[in-house]
């Protein structure tokens, strides 16, 4: 059982119900591996990930592609059922707005369906892709409040109008009634917004949700999504490959590497004093201004080699490779997520010698 | 090879590698199929620009900014409907189709999607050997081994000549679509958002590949990006462009430091991570529609700082100090 001062340690996958949950949190996921079975072998997308979500708050996972960021979010919606992907172990204990503890994973899928929306929800990158071409976006707004709230549809209709004024779009009136191809896709993510607000519900899950936008969009779309978590006292978990936009809306912070959890704990004790050789390296090859300052133009950093097969990571550390410190020991063995405070986990065991 | 942050700057000479007066591009002017009413889109509207021997110029604004239609203007991949195009003083907007295609091994261009700019069914070998047999008369094992020079200088290696694309990942492959760019010795790259679609640990190499190359090769480049973080680290001078006009241009240093455009200091602001405390100027509504651009400025929509002047005539380009031109009649603003 995870000791309070240590709320991520690596905890032994004992069965775990409504007392390891505290209060005031929304979602605690333990040791959670999903799988894919390909031709190619068993790759595992997510191999021990242990995270918690607190009320209200937002939990950034920052990786690189292929790092097990995206599943992760769909492991927790439950949406894998039609890909080869498994849960393969682990626990993903949700808190409803009833404060009744569920295990996601136990759930049937009738079950699951009637949670998603109204107390889970999950908007992505493409809004496009997400939304049905062949439907004005007011019906498909209207949609889960007709199912999950039983409005009628002229109800739904005047609360999807509602919906579509608070998340930004001008002349609801009308715009309830266009099509996704009529609108611009800064305007469809609002609208994927709408959508996955319509029930109110505790979570949200936003995988890259700005990262098909403009700069300038994208900062109105952030600034949307934190009134709107703060007027419902929301929590997310906010997906993304960029560490910038985590210092913008994260108030926690996990780097995924190799479907791993390499780093955890409040944005600014990660992104100030990096414990993980690379979160340190993601920060320094990500371009923060100032290249021209006095002069002379510094040169970005860059990580050596490449993202490694998700088919056969590594042995031991699975950094090992491109890591500048890395030694004998962690070539052996897997290093396990170590406290550097009670809110701050690193899966480096040299992490108390080496300064980043 | 080591290139230096200050080494080989731009060459700054009397006739400059790329100069381009008053282009424009209007896409559609006749009407498409469907279309009710023909109404073109300007989409690059009366851009002037002087590129040096050796300068990196990045270009930033919005999707629908003009920047990869620009970029195609400058290669004459596609022809403006008004203006003037010159290359190291010869008249490229004039050149007749078979002098042209003899001068395109001077232009190159590399995409921002490696995954659909290399042919899937040509080995790496394949793809370099045919630049170099075109451009360079290269044949058999001279072209072959020109092949392994060039896969050498982006940090491959000759036992990758071989394989297919497929074989490669993101960041490899956009540096074989550098190397492809290299075969044919050009003097001009057009970079259209070439890291865009890479992760940021492999993006920093392959920006640090490209400067390095540049560097070397005293290279002109038009580094067309929707991040201005990117385009700070490698550019020399900046463009920023919206709705096909260019609304700023200046040194790269001084426009990260002082910049004088609204739309400049929004869309800086706009990048995450740039704005600690303060409030950020964050820009209302998108960018308008090309084909009904706003009178006047075609800003003033989305400037907090527009007044009735600004919808009556268009802004003028100024010098507001060397080099730093901008398109605001508003003198009175300081950012």
């Amino acid at each position: 059982m995870p000791s309070a001062a240590m709320p991520f340690a690596d905890s032994p996958g004992a069965a775990r119900g409504e007392d390891d949950v505290p209060a005031g949190t929304v979602l605690d996921i333990a040791d959670l591996k999903t799988y894919f079975d390909t031709d190619a072998g068993i790759v595992r997308a997510v191999n021990g990930v242990t995270l918690r979500v607190a009320d209200g708050q937002t939990l950034a996972i920052v990786g690189e592609s292929g790092s097990g960021k995206s599943v992760t979010g769909l492991t927790v919606m439950r949406l894998l059922a039609r890909t080869p992907g498994r849960v393969a172990g682990g626990s993903i204990l949700f808190r409803g707005r009833n404060g009744l503890v569920i295990d996601l994973l136990a759930l049937s899928e009738a079950e699951m369906a009637k949670l998603r929306g109204r107390e889970i929800a999950m908007i992505f990158q493409d809004p496009m892709s997400s939304l049905n071409p062949v439907f004005p976006v007011g019906e498909q707004i209207a949609e889960p409040i007709r199912i999950h709230k039983g409005a009628s549809r002229h109800e739904a209709r005047a609360q999807a109008i509602e919906l579509l004024r608070q998340v930004g779009i001008n002349d609801p009136d009308t715009r309830v009634d266009a099509y996704p191809h009529q609108l611009s896709g800064g305007m469809r993510q609002r609208v994927m917004i709408a959508i996955a607000l319509a029930c109110d519900p505790r979570l949200l899950i936003a995988d890259e949700p700005t990262t098909a936008l403009d700069v300038t969009i994208q900062a109105q779309i952030i600034t949307l999504l934190r009134r709107l978590q703060r007027e419902r006292n929301m929590a997310m978990i906010f997906v993304t490959h960029d560490l910038k936009l985590v210092e913008e809306i994260a108030d926690q912070v996990a780097v995924m590497y190799a479907s791993q959890i390499v780093e955890q704990g409040t944005t600014a004790d990660v992104l100030e004093h990096p414990r993980h050789p690379y979160t340190r390296a993601l920060l320094d090859c990500t371009p923060h201004g100032g290249a021209h300052a006095g002069g002379t133009r510094r040169r970005l950093q860059s990580i050596p080699g490449g993202l490694p097969s998700p088919l056969a990571p590594p042995a031991g550390c699975r950094f090992h490779p491109r890591c500048g410190f890395a030694t004998a020991a962690c070539m052996a063995a897997e290093p396990v997520l170590e406290p550097v405070t009670a809110q701050h986990v690193t899966r480096c065991r040299r992490w108390r010698e080496i300064t980043l | 090879m080591s290139a230096h942050a200050n080494a080989a700057g731009p060459q700054a000479s009397a006739v400059p590698l790329v100069r381009a007066r008053g282009l424009s591009k209007a896409f559609g002017a006749s009407g498409g199929l469907f279309a009710k009413a023909p109404k073109p889109v300007r989409a690059v509207d009366d851009v002037s620009l002087d590129i040096e021997q050796g300068e990196v110029l990045g270009v930033v604004g919005e999707s629908g900014s003009g920047k990869s239609t620009l970029g195609r203007l400058l290669l004459r991949l596609i022809e403006p409907t008004a203006g003037t195009l010159e290359f190291a003083g010869e008249n490229l907007s004039a050149m007749p189709d078979g002098a042209l295609r003899h001068f395109r091994r001077n232009m190159q261009m590399i995409f921002q999607d490696p995954f659909a700019s290399l042919n899937p069914r040509m080995t790496i070998g394949d793809a370099l050997v045919e630049p170099l047999r075109l451009h360079r008369g290269l044949h058999g094992t001279a072209a072959r081994d020109a092949a392994a020079a060039l896969l050498t200088q982006v940090g491959l290696t000759a036992e990758h000549l071989h394989r297919y694309p497929r074989a490669f990942s993101g960041g490899q492959r956009q540096r074989i679509a550098i190397a492809r760019a290299l075969a044919s010795q050009p003097k001009f790259i057009v970079a259209d958002e070439p890291v865009s679609a890479l992760d940021v640990s492999v993006q920093a190499d392959v920006i640090n590949l490209l400067q390095d190359l540049q560097q070397s090769f005293g290279l002109s480049l038009l580094f067309i990006s929707h991040d201005l973080s990117v385009v700070e680290v490698i550019a020399d001078r900046v463009l920023v462009l919206y709705l096909g006009r260019v609304m700023e241009m200046a040194p790269t240093a001084t426009l990260y430091a002082h910049p004088a455009h609204p739309y400049t200091v929004a869309l800086m602001q706009a990048a995450p991570g740039r704005h600690r405390g303060g409030t950020r100027l964050e820009l209302a509504g998108e960018i308008p529609s090309p084909s009904n651009p706003p009178s006047g400025c075609v800003f003033r929509t989305r400037c907090p700082f527009a007044i009735g002047a600004c919808a009556e005539t268009r802004p003028a380009l100024r010098e507001k100090a060397p080099g730093h031109f901008k398109a605001c009649i508003r003198d009175d603003l300081a950012f």
